[in-house]
């Protein structure tokens, strides 16, 4: 009885560590691979020391954002809330630190059920974002706990079913718009999902798509000459570094100055105000590139693993992989895209402003950008390029105005940076609003399999063509 | 041994998807390459003798004496990759 408790304590310590946890989930993953020792050694070594990094880089991230955020709310009385991934799972992990330490499991089980899932029901996609799968599977520890309370086992089990059906619904429904011009060779798998999806609706309504006829777009000489010109911007977009630290020392400077030069000396303690101000973006972005290269770290062991199982288990399965793969497909309308959701997420940002919401969405610029980017792809291939920069603006919106209340439903604005994504702002806005009224974790469940099973029966039509 | 790089934006998602696809066209080829993925930021620092990525981040990355600079559209598509591999290193 004392071996037996003593073997429990050690798991309860090491199943506490969310650096051990997903140490143990790569070495699984690369001794499935039949990997050499010394590959073994090497990949367990990169992951654990990747989750360091990412703890270090989530520490910086929030650094400078949190008392721009604090200024605000002294001043006005608002919550203003990052719109970032990677800020708002920095502010998860630090919120719910000891619930967290899940998060490793939940992507091994959640990817597993998406792999059985593939394997064998009428949708056969696998999802191999894994920086994605992270951010997500953070996230759903995040709601599940929120509006359900439940801890433990049950933590664990419901959010990897719901990884797992999300993995599998959201590529497939995405599938349905890509296919048309990819083939089967990969699909989007993101957490931008609806941004492919809303975009090709909006692009089949503005372009008059004929589904008896369809005519696909393509982009000419013309608009090869054209992304020439905008070189200079597409250098710039092409560098997520440059372009965070500019956009963000902006947008985290306004917030500053909105507050008053009172308020920012304050915080500044003895440093000049006006540096201190202007280096907050700069900051941030220090952050955001640690936290980035812990996960690139963590994740170049889990992508081949998790592909290696895919291939083996579901060999004709279609991939569902990063938003870039599909810029090179339509790239002068992917910058169209950018600049429409730039411009959508900013008139957002107004009209919160102007509706006097008691939260505030400040526009985080990665998801804009990336999701951006896919809207414009996806609208352009179905209606041209009008519809590419409509599409792109659409994004923008929902990504502030749902987003804005998918964050007050799950409790989010209480943290100070949330999501960005589009699915946040559309599906998962909706799922989050269905959860606050469900309000029971069973009944959660039981939806999760009624959207697999709706997602089964409207989506099985095109990979049952493959045969 | 060839060093290679594979290059996009953030240097995460993609590249790695593109890094996996190139070194099975390599095996298959049947050379011996180190394949790493990077973000195209600190690709500035490295000096690999292939770099493979988007036709827009290549003009970001432009030509340089001695590297093999290979483009492609699609990302999963390995025979394709064999081809491109094949031709740019006259094989």
């Amino acid at each position: 009885m004392g071996i037996l408790l003593s073997i429990a304590n050690v798991l309860k310590i090491i199943f506490g560590q969310i650096e051990l946890v997903l140490a143990i989930v790569v070495l699984i993953g690369l001794l499935l691979q039949k990997k050499k020792p010394i590959d073994i050694v090497m990949g367990v070594v990169k992951a654990y020391i990747g989750v360091l990094i990412l703890k270090q880089g989530s520490t910086l991230l929030q650094a400078p954002y949190k008392p721009v955020m604090e200024m605000i709310k002294t001043a006005f009385g608002i919550s203003g809330v990052i719109t970032e991934n990677y800020s708002g799972m920095a502010a998860i992990n630090t919120a719910i630190a000891d619930l967290v330490t899940i998060v490793p499991l939940v992507m091994l089980f959640g990817f597993l059920i998406n792999i059985l899932l593939a394997r064998f029901g009428p949708l056969k996609v696998v999802f191999l974002t894994a920086h994605t799968m992270l951010a997500f599977a953070t996230l759903t520890v995040w709601m599940v706990h929120w509006f359900f309370g439940v801890e433990g086992p049950m933590l664990l089990i419901v959010c990897s079913l719901f990884c797992g059906v999300f993995w599998t619904v959201m590529p497939a429904w995405t599938y349905k718009y890509s296919k048309p011009f990819v083939g089967n060779g990969f699909t989007l798998g993101h957490i931008s999902g609806m941004a492919a999806v809303i975009s090709s609706r909006i692009g089949m309504l503005i372009g008059r798509y004929d589904k008896k006829n369809p005519v696909l777009h393509d982009e000419d000489e013309d608009a090869e000459e054209k992304a020439g010109k905008l070189s200079s911007l597409t250098k710039l977009f092409n560098d997520s570094t440059v372009i965070t630290c500019l956009l963000m020392t902006v947008v985290l400077a306004v917030g500053c100055l909105v507050a008053g030069k009172e308020a920012i000396q304050q915080a500044a303690g003895s440093a000049n105000w006006v540096v201190w101000m202007l280096e907050l973006g700069g900051q941030f972005t220090v952050g955001i590139v640690v936290l980035l290269t812990g996960v690139r770290m963590m994740i170049a062991e889990l992508v081949p693993a998790f592909k290696g199982i895919s291939d083996k288990l579901v060999p004709g399965a279609v991939p569902s992989v990063d938003m870039p793969v599909f810029f090179p497909l339509a790239p002068f309308s992917a910058i169209l895209g950018f600049l429409g959701a730039f411009l959508g997420e900013f008139l957002g940002f107004f009209v919160l402003m102007a509706i006097g919401s008691p939260v505030l969405m400040i526009p985080g610029i990665i998801a804009t950008f990336f999701d951006g980017g896919v809207a414009g792809v996806f609208g352009f291939k179905y209606g041209g390029k009008k519809s590419a920069f409509i599409s792109g603006l659409a994004v923008g919106l929902i990504q502030i105005l749902g987003g804005v209340i998918f964050t007050m439903t799950t409790g989010m604005d209480t943290l100070g940076a949330t999501y960005g994504n589009t699915d946040f702002g559309s599906s998962m806005m909706l799922l989050s609003l269905l959860m606050k009224l469900l309000g029971n974790v069973w009944f959660f469940v039981i939806l999760l399999v009624a959207i697999y099973v709706l997602a089964c029966v409207l989506l099985k039509k095109q990979f049952a063509e493959e045969k | 041994m060839l060093k290679v790089n594979t290059v996009c934006i953030n240097g995460m998602g993609s590249s790695l998807i593109l890094k996996m696809t190139v070194e099975k066209a390599f095996k298959e080829l049947g050379i011996e390459a180190s394949v790493s993925h990077i973000d195209a930021g600190q690709f500035k620092g490295c000096h690999p003798d292939v770099c493979i990525t988007t036709p827009a981040l290549a003009k970001n990355i432009g030509e340089r004496p001695g590297m093999i600079l290979i483009t492609t559209k699609n990302f999963t598509d390995k025979d394709a990759m064999k081809e491109k591999l094949k031709e740019a290193l006259h094989l």
